[in-house]
């Protein structure tokens, strides 16, 4: 069992997501950076997908009630185990009683751990992952919270160190044009490329709101509710874009001007908020 | 490039690991109608399909062409799904939007309530948020413009009026629509497959109730089918 002692600054349970419903406006959740799911899973000696702790900005405090092995990856929360560096991207054997500790990230957004077995918590629609269906299910971990593992195979003591020094600070980010590229202005077409955006701290799980140059709507433009997908870039009247995230809305009536592929989002998603980045067309 | 389905023809877009599909002519199945067929179909390499009126979005797990022509070797049976037609019952309330409506449409409450209830509804398509329904139906002077900016959490079950939609929000969110009352009945059972227990193409009659009816009904935790036999 794991228990936080304190949750940080928002800590959900996710995995890949749930996919196959978002006909039906179920989004599909899951981790914002897979590739460091996938690592942290790795490290700790589980299934690729299996579900890890995202931590955001902020790391947890979590005393260890068994003895596991875990992994750490993503941002850089400056963790801490009994008081000693626990390094990221190398495999960890913690003790029952054992204290992992994380502060504020100083590097990245998103953090996981990995832990060896099952987290204990609700399956919905094959998913582990939390996501509030307004207000139905717990959207995340709160201090106090204990989280059973469940092993149904003796702990595996096997070591890895991945010996990677990864950049969670993106200067650049790749995308292609959306289904409604054309209601840019031609001045905002390369404004969006030329320019710097900062990513708000008005953002979350749902969408990332972007300042920088306004952008502007041609005259006259029609908008109508269409699909979207975690990477949509939308732009509603004010000229500021949002970029749809993993626990984002699957319709929306603002025109999509821009798509990030899947792979340079999980980049995206660790951008800290504030910092300059610019949007690459593709 | 274009592709058939199910009768339909459709111009193929795609970006990246995006299918879209718009319509170059169709027949009397909606977009949504469409994509449910596309979706129960569970072609391999599809994670998503998603449609409004306009667009049937296909997600892939990767760039594939495979899925085009698969898509478009579909069979459909030669029975297409039945409509549904339901009775929702609804409990018109006081709500600080009734004023907004009676300004936009120059209509006192009452008189306006009962157009409401004089028509028929189809449900178009979802969006926003699980169980969020979207119904086509009501003549133009019933219209009422969305708000600019969304107010405060509104009430599960609400039945609220969004341009030329009629909405009813099966969980409690942030609502930008104006609210003409609440149904008792649900809609939305978030841990079955599928999840809504009513399907675009089905219509919707609504059934006036009281105070007194409305909290009978909402003590049997009714859903729509239940309701309905």
């Amino acid at each position: 069992m794991l228990e936080f002692l304190r949750a940080g600054m928002y800590t959900s349970i996710q995995d890949r997501g749930r996919y196959g419903l978002a006909y039906y406006s179920i989004p599909q959740s899951g981790a914002m950076d897979l590739g460091a799911l996938e690592m942290a899973n790795m490290l700790a000696g589980n299934p690729k997908h299996a579900a890890c702790f995202e931590f955001t900005l902020q790391g947890a405090k979590i005393r260890f009630h068994e003895e596991t092995m875990i992994g750490l990856t993503g941002a850089d929360m400056q963790w801490t185990l009994n008081g000693e560096e626990a390094g990221r991207f190398q495999s960890i054997h913690v003790q029952a009683g054992d204290i992992l500790q994380g502060a504020y990230s100083i590097e990245g957004v998103r953090a996981y751990l990995a832990v060896q077995g099952r987290l204990d918590c609700p399956l919905h629609h094959g998913s582990y992952s939390f996501y509030t269906y307004g207000k139905t299910t717990p959207a995340r971990i709160q201090q106090g919270d204990s989280i059973a593992i469940i092993r149904d195979r003796p702990l595996s003591h096997n070591y890895v160190n991945l010996m990677i020094l990864l950049d969670h600070d993106a200067k650049e980010i790749k995308f292609t044009r959306g289904p409604e590229w054309d209601i840019l202005t031609e001045d905002a077409k390369q404004s969006m490329q030329d320019s710097a955006f900062k990513i708000s701290a008005q953002s979350n799980r749902m969408g990332a709101r972007l300042e920088g140059n306004t952008l502007g709507w041609r005259p006259n433009t029609q908008t109508k509710t269409a699909p979207l997908v975690p990477g949509m870039i939308q732009l509603p009247p004010s000229g500021n874009p949002i970029v749809i995230l993993q626990d984002g809305q699957t319709t929306g009536g603002y025109p999509r001007i821009g798509y990030i592929h899947t792979e340079e989002l999980w980049k995206f998603n660790q951008i800290r908020y504030g910092r300059e980045f610019r949007l690459i067309l593709s | 490039m274009f592709v058939h389905v199910n009768k339909s023809t459709f111009l193929v877009k795609k970006l990246d690991d995006l299918i879209l599909l718009h319509p170059e002519q169709t027949h009397s199945l909606s977009l949504p109608q469409i994509a449910k067929q596309i979706l129960d179909a569970a072609i391999a390499g599809v994670s998503n399909v998603i449609a409004t009126e306009d667009e049937i979005c296909i997600q892939c797990e990767q760039e594939n062409d495979e899925i085009i022509d698969s898509i478009a070797n579909l069979e459909f049976s030669k029975e297409e799904r039945t409509s549904k037609q339901l009775r929702l019952p609804i409990y018109f309330e006081e709500h600080v939007d009734t004023q907004r409506i009676e300004e936009h449409t120059k209509m006192g409450i009452d008189a306006y309530r009962n157009a409401i209830l004089e028509q028929s509804y189809t449900l178009s398509m979802f969006g926003f948020v699980p169980g969020f329904l979207y119904m086509r139906g009501m003549p133009k002077v019933l219209w009422v413009p969305r708000k600019q900016s969304p107010s405060t959490q509104i009430e599960q079950g609400s039945i609220a009026v969004g341009g030329e939609f009629l909405g009813l929000y099966s969980l409690e969110t942030p609502a930008g629509w104006n609210v003409i009352g609440k149904t008792p009945i649900r809609v939305l059972n978030l841990s079955d497959t599928p999840p809504t227990l009513i399907h675009p193409g089905d219509t919707i009659t609504l059934e006036p109730i009281d105070e007194k009816e409305f909290k009978a009904i909402s003590a049997l935790s009714q859903n729509i089918i239940d309701y309905n036999a």
